[in-house]
């Protein structure tokens, strides 16, 4: 009861209530100094969003720890104002492709369904229902024809787009993507860019851990640059820019100025 | 024994025409074979085998301690149900300790792993030899507990293991989902909601009563090579989870078969090791038509494209 008071009062708090997600004050250790310092974050309504930052500057640590994957050790994530635990099923996720073991025996189908897990209680089957919405959902993302295949058999970018699809059969309305396009084909990239577009044309959120910086302004409407601290937080056009993406990679992006400068002031 | 009386013994048991007693212990130790091969799928698609053997070596000073409890209190210190009991309790203890090590003495884990098992199974040891020494006359069969042996089995033993054998099934059947989803993906798993170290737990406590049911028969030594070698064998023969659930189950149910039909053929010899050696024929037989197969579907797939 303390805390929802002490909320009342304290009027940027109502201000987040809304957002599909919002982090304060988030940081995380492991022991060794903070990964995440002091994240205070909100990702508008029907939104793609990208979370953008050098090797190491704790992007995935941000949305895991979100996610309670990893202990944050201060602040919190809220969703839609409230805290995950009420808003799971309302939340779809697409962990690093290389995060699971390819040789595991299961079929793509398999995997799609596993997105309704959710949805199903302890000891309930998957139903003929669910393995039929899980085939609508490899169908948007292209890959129908693979429903039988065994996912040892697949491409990175036919992976890539199976956890999509898995996501996608969790039917969420705030989804949270590492690194989706790390490593895939660039037929794949343009899948995903429009189920990512419809999502967000249907009133969704995603939040995106992307490491390709020239077409962040092209594919996302809103960017959390991040370097273990917010650099830079807003719409896509005014958070890209050269100044704060020196001060988020320091001498890295020496090589940014002159080469996709351009990509950058449009 | 001639040549041609083994052989008639063996057939006679392994058709179940060799006296009641001899089936009620077959099906026992055939169904404790079934749940085996089955938990044992998820034991080896967690990574948790090491962890099983671990557990399965821990029961031997939890079997000594049971035993002398239960004669200090004047019971009968053979008697299975509080054998197994001290042994499900010793498995429960290393396994904390286990974590214990990992977490606070920074140790890798396969480290505190092994100091774990061979302490406890070396405490276990000396507490058999010390049991040996008191000459209760109620001793003998404890030694069993470590390569196995059928043939002391009583009927009602087998019978226990049977029932319990069958209820870890029955488990493995009804939480079919929740292990695939923390086997292949526990964080995906765990963003939807579902409890991963309480699920795990579950996997492993079904590993422990397996391991402990099956110490008579098997023995502490080699019962958890009866859950993943039909788990590894499977496992060569198909991409489909249930189907390999399916087959290793068959298999481990059916090495236990011959394995215990062996066993009354051969009171001498250890039942764990031939139960065990069957499954490992199993294992190689499975290894070599995998591989077999592999090569002619590339063959096929080479063909076609040659062909399109």
């Amino acid at each position: 009861m303390l805390w929802r008071v002490a909320e009342r009062k304290d009027h940027v708090g109502a201000q987040t209530a809304s957002a599909p997600f919002s982090t304060r004050a988030l940081s995380v250790d492991y022991g060794n100094g903070p990964v995440v310092r002091g994240v205070d974050f909100e990702a508008p309504h029907s939104s793609l969003v990208a979370i953008v930052g050098p090797n190491g500057a704790g992007k995935s640590t941000l949305i895991k720890a979100s996610l309670g994957l990893q202990r944050s050790s201060a602040g919190e994530a809220r969703f839609w104002g409230r805290p995950l635990r009420e808003m799971r099923k309302r939340i779809g996720y697409v962990p690093q492709r290389g995060s699971v073991d390819w040789e595991f025996p299961v079929s793509v189908t398999d995997v799609v369904t596993m997105g309704r897990y959710g949805m199903l209680g302890w000891l309930r089957p998957v139903t003929a229902a669910h393995r039929r919405a899980a085939l609508d959902y490899l169908d948007q993302v292209g890959m129908a024809d693979f429903a039988d295949r065994q996912i040892s058999r697949l491409s990175g970018g036919q992976q890539q787009r199976v956890f999509v699809a898995r996501a996608l059969a969790q039917e969420a309305d705030l989804y949270f993507l590492d690194e989706p396009f790390a490593g895939v084909d660039a037929a794949t990239e343009k899948t995903l860019v429009d189920v990512l577009r419809r999502l967000r044309d249907q009133g969704k959120t995603a939040v995106i851990v992307h490491h390709d910086l020239a077409t962040v302004i092209d594919y996302f409407d809103h960017v959390l640059l991040l370097n273990g601290e917010v650099i830079a937080s807003g719409a896509a056009k005014d958070a890209m820019t050269v100044e704060n993406l020196q001060r988020a990679y320091g001498g890295r992006l020496a090589f940014l100025e002159g080469a996709s400068g351009a990509a950058f002031r449009r | 024994m001639s040549d041609a009386d083994w052989l008639e013994t063996f057939l006679r048991v392994v058709t179940l025409r060799g006296g009641y007693n001899t089936i009620v212990v077959m099906i026992g130790v055939s169904l404790l074979g079934v749940a085996a091969g089955a938990i044992g799928v998820f034991a080896l698609l967690r990574k948790r085998a090491m962890m099983s053997d671990v557990l399965s070596h821990a029961t031997l000073p939890g079997i000594g301690l049971a035993f002398l409890v239960a004669a200090a209190l004047g019971a009968n210190g053979r008697s299975l149900p509080v054998l197994l009991a001290g042994a499900t309790i010793a498995a429960i203890v290393a396994a904390l300790t286990v974590q214990w090590l990992s977490r606070s003495a920074r140790l890798p884990e396969d480290a505190a792993m092994g100091a774990v098992l061979s302490v406890f199974f070396g405490l276990g040891a000396v507490l058999l030899s010390y049991i040996q020494t008191l000459r209760t006359g109620a001793e003998g069969g404890l030694s069993h507990f470590i390569l196995g042996q059928t043939a002391a089995m009583s009927e009602q033993d087998a019978f226990l293991i049977g029932a319990v054998a069958a209820g870890v099934i029955l488990a493995i059947a009804l939480l079919g989902k929740e292990f695939r989803i923390v086997c292949f993906d526990p964080e995906f798993g765990a963003v939807q909601g579902w409890p991963i170290a309480r699920i795990d737990l579950m996997l492993m406590a079904l590993v422990v009563i397996v391991a402990v049911i099956g110490l008579q028969a098997v023995g502490m030594l080699l019962i958890v090579a009866l859950m993943i070698v039909p788990a590894a064998a499977a496992r060569q023969l198909t991409h489909n989870l249930w189907v390999m659930v399916a087959l290793s189950a068959l298999m481990g149910g059916v090495s236990a078969w011959i394995g215990a039909a062996l066993s009354a053929t051969f009171p001498r010899a250890p039942a764990g090791g031939l139960i065990v050696l069957v499954a490992g024929g199993v294992f190689i037989v499975s290894l070599l038509v995998g591989a077999w197969r592999e090569k002619w579907r590339r063959a096929s797939a080479r063909s076609h494209g040659a062909a399109a």
